[in-house]
């Protein structure tokens, strides 16, 4: 009997620690929606933006699509932000005072405070960088299920450019995350998504 | 007799002439573009489609441009749910066929830019074909979005 226990619970941690490592919900490609018990939380946090501390929950009322990148981010970052961007400008006023995007760093050993400042604004001056200590970061990308690893960048003069999840986290007034977009998702299909999160009126 | 055989040579000769001709006479570039980078970037990278005319394959082995300190061929990667760039060897060409360098995909990575990317001036890329034969490209810079900013 106690046998079956053991065996029940190893089988659990099996499980558990496959589920972890391969990351299923993480669809390649394909538009993952939020399906499974293995889904991120996503919550609260708090970081460093332009005027000080940033929470989540300063934007309570509004849809928050929070991207994961960096500042020296060649290609992938640019691509989505741009999109991001072309996004915020198809929405209408009203509909752009009720949504925020921000970006945290996943190279916050590079990305200061200042470089987020510069780069984010070319987007568009309502975009946020957020920072923090790698610990942080590394907590909320966790809760978020965004991954990162550094890589050495051929023999160019940066060094290490960083592999990361290039989803868009959406989430809703109440702070909750409710969907992923994934990586070249268009201007009109965000905008599509943010309005279904917009309550009409 | 006589016409037929002159006729023949022609054939010839001009089958000859275009097995020695230079990849980068078989080897068309189209929509060729800079991307424009947010202010201090130092790294951009340039797009474009490149079709084979010819009947053999062809690649693309290496890139230069006054414009960046270093010039890689990259490419992306979707592997365990991150995107990975890595440098490749070289950018294949099939015979009779197109490649497509484009965001998130294969690229010609330009790093440590030596000049600011602007809008109306065009970047210097060389690329250079197995053969050593070169292509000399005026590319244009171009936003990443699709519409222009209202300031």
């Amino acid at each position: 009997m106690k046998k079956a226990y053991y065996l029940f619970a190893l089988v659990l941690i099996t499980f558990g620690l496959v589920t972890l490592f391969t990351q299923p919900w993480q669809e390649k490609s394909s538009h993952a929606v939020l399906v499974s018990n293995t889904a991120p939380t996503g919550g609260d946090f708090t970081l460093t933006g332009t005027r000080g501390k940033v929470s989540l929950h300063d934007y309570a009322g509004k849809i928050v699509l929070l991207y994961f990148g960096y500042t020296t981010c060649p290609d992938i970052c640019p691509t989505n932000l741009g999109n991001l961007s072309s996004a915020t400008r198809l929405l209408s006023e009203d509909e752009r005072n009720q949504v925020q995007v921000m970006m945290i760093t996943v190279d916050p050993e590079r990305d200061d405070q200042l470089k987020m400042d510069t780069y984010l604004p070319y987007f568009h001056p309502s975009f946020q960088g957020l920072t923090g200590t790698p610990e942080q970061i590394a907590e909320i990308a966790k809760r978020y299920g965004a991954v990162y690893q550094k890589a050495a960048l051929g023999e160019g003069a940066l060094g290490y450019s960083v592999d990361h999840s290039a989803f868009t986290y959406l989430i809703n007034a109440q702070g909750k995350l409710v969907e992923q977009l994934p990586h070249a998702t268009t201007g009109e299909e965000f905008v599509a998504a943010i309005r279904a999160q917009l309550t009409p009126k | 007799m006589t016409l037929t055989r002159s006729l023949l040579m022609t054939a010839l000769l001009a089958s000859s002439l275009s097995a020695f001709a230079a990849v980068t006479e078989q080897v068309q570039v189209l929509d060729g573009y800079v991307r424009e980078v947010p202010p201090t970037q130092q790294i951009s990278a340039a797009f474009m489609t490149l079709h084979n005319d010819d009947m053999s394959d062809h690649k693309i082995i290496s890139a230069t441009s006054p414009a960046a300190k270093t010039v890689e061929l990259h490419t992306h990667t979707l592997d365990e749910g991150m995107m990975k760039m890595r440098q490749v060897p070289d950018i294949a060409i099939p015979a009779g066929g197109d490649t497509f360098l484009k965001p998130g995909g294969l690229h010609i990575m330009l790093i440590g830019l030596t000049q600011e990317l602007k809008k109306d001036v065009p970047i210097s890329v060389t690329i250079k074909f197995e053969d050593d034969s070169e292509k000399t490209l005026s590319l244009p810079v171009k936003s990443v979005m699709p519409m222009q900013m209202k300031h």
